[in-house]
């Protein structure tokens, strides 16, 4: 048996999320289509700010609960093969998270009825605009725990994820296995996708050794690295 | 005549789509595809002269640029609306078969799969370009792409997937075809795929390059299979 967990989920209020600025598609830009499509983005952005349902969450695994090795960890009853990047990442950590976030299903609705009526510009642009949402309400939960890690002296992680770093993404059914069924309305399909689409789970450490290192895209040489490629 | 389809191609390329539309502002109040297309067709000029030297030169130029990454993809979403405002008008001209597209491309997402956004943006540059693109959608499995390629007699089948999990059940798809239907060609496309995953499982052509795929697929598909 897995023993109790205690698991903090959250309502996210979508002023608290920032979109980065590269969503914006300033620097794409120069033409004499620039301001129409700034435009069009505009109207875009206020349907999917009208629809989205931005939830995130996240158990706790004090010392005693986990171990990093190698070149995995061992959390609750689940052994991660999350190889030596993330490993060496969370080694100092004193606590692990294993956090969920999503926006919900209905943006990926709002594409899919774009994309259909041939309206892809808007499709597109619902598209990035939800993901955007959906790391952005990553990014928050990550500050939830940074912070909460701060008032105790403590140093955050950056946020790793299965299917980056070379941690095979087949492994979010073993992080799912540790968060309540239907964790921040999301669903693990057999080939291990969230639904909603727009989600992304993870885990993070903290601990008053944590040294937060940047992830290593720039030296990585792993060519299936969805990070990498896109 | 020629003129009148330049003017088209123009129109198509920069995405003016009417009179009425308020961009690019340098063509404010000019025609449109849609102006331009039903004076075309008043002045007798043939159905498949305009899709071919009207509509589709404009989406080529437009292809080509995006594939030097010369314009970003709004742009040649902007572009494909537009297209898409002059073929509305021919479409009663495929019916009594005066136009004829290059051939039928099947399009899906794999089994175990639910990402599209880069499946509707490859099928879109392929209806850009002149081909019937029938979208089997999501999650399909192999024998219902395989029935879909026979039943619509397809030159080609584009495989999409976005996970590592996901993209392996393209395998099964792509020697499924090959044995059923030899000369139909497999094209596959994804974030986490690669050349050397796609010779691995026996693809004809992968690319992370929509505009890439139909320059292979106008080079590779005979008469015969289209």
């Amino acid at each position: 048996m897995q023993p109790q967990k205690q698991y903090n989920e959250f309502i996210v209020a979508l002023e608290d999320l920032k979109l980065p600025e590269s969503t914006f598609l300033t620097e794409l830009l120069d033409d004499s289509m620039a301001e129409h499509i700034q435009e069009e983005f505009a109207e875009v952005l206020n349907k999917v700010k009208g629809i989205i349902q931005p939830r995130a969450g996240y158990a706790v695994f004090h010392p005693g609960e986990f171990s990093i090795h190698d070149s995995y960890i061992l959390c609750g009853l689940e052994k991660f093969n999350s190889k030596k990047i993330v490993t060496r990442a969370l080694e100092r950590s004193d606590y692990l998270y294993v956090f969920v976030v999503s926006i919900g299903g209905e943006a990926e609705k709002l594409v899919k009825k774009l994309m259909a009526a041939g309206e892809y510009l808007h499709g597109y642009f619902a598209d990035i605009i939800a993901s955007a949402y959906t790391e952005s309400c990553a990014a928050w939960v990550e500050k939830i725990i940074s912070d909460r890690a701060a008032v105790a002296g403590e140093e955050c992680t950056m946020r790793y994820s299965p299917g980056y770093c070379g941690w095979d993404v087949e492994e979010q059914k073993k992080l799912f296995s540790l968060l309540p069924d239907g964790f921040c309305g999301v669903q693990l399909s057999k080939s291990a996708l969230m639904i909603p689409l727009k989600s992304i789970s993870g885990i993070l450490g903290t601990g008053k050794s944590v040294v937060r290192e940047e992830y290593q895209c720039g030296i990585c040489e792993m060519n299936d690295c969805l990070r990498y490629k896109v | 005549m020629e003129d009148l389809l330049a003017r088209i191609a123009r129109c198509v390329e920069r995405g003016k789509i009417s009179t009425l539309s308020p961009f690019p502002k340098d063509m404010l109040g000019t025609a449109g595809v849609t102006e331009l297309v039903a004076e075309a067709l008043a002045s007798s000029i043939p159905p498949q002269n305009i899709l071919r030297k009207g509509l589709i030169a404009g989406m080529e130029t437009i292809g080509e640029r995006f594939r030097l990454n010369k314009i970003f993809i709004p742009e040649v979403m902007i572009s494909a609306k537009a297209m898409n405002s002059g073929m509305r008008m021919l479409l009663p001209f495929f019916e009594g078969n005066k136009i004829t597209l290059k051939g039928t491309v099947i399009v899906a997402t794999v089994q175990g799969d639910l990402h599209d956004i880069g499946k509707n943006i490859v099928g879109m540059f392929l209806k850009g370009a002149g081909w019937n693109v029938v979208d089997l959608g999501v999650n399909v499995a192999p024998e219902v792409i395989v029935s879909n390629a026979r039943l619509h007699n397809a030159a080609a089948v584009c495989l999409s997937a976005l996970l590592t999990t996901t993209m392996l059940n393209m395998e099964q798809a792509v020697m499924d075809l090959h044995k059923e239907l030899p000369r139909v060609k497999v094209l596959v496309g994804g974030a986490p795929l690669s050349h050397s995953f796609a010779e691995r499982i026996g693809a004809d052509f992968f690319s992370t390059s929509p505009q890439e795929a139909i320059i292979y697929l106008d080079e590779n598909s005979t008469p015969e299979t289209v």
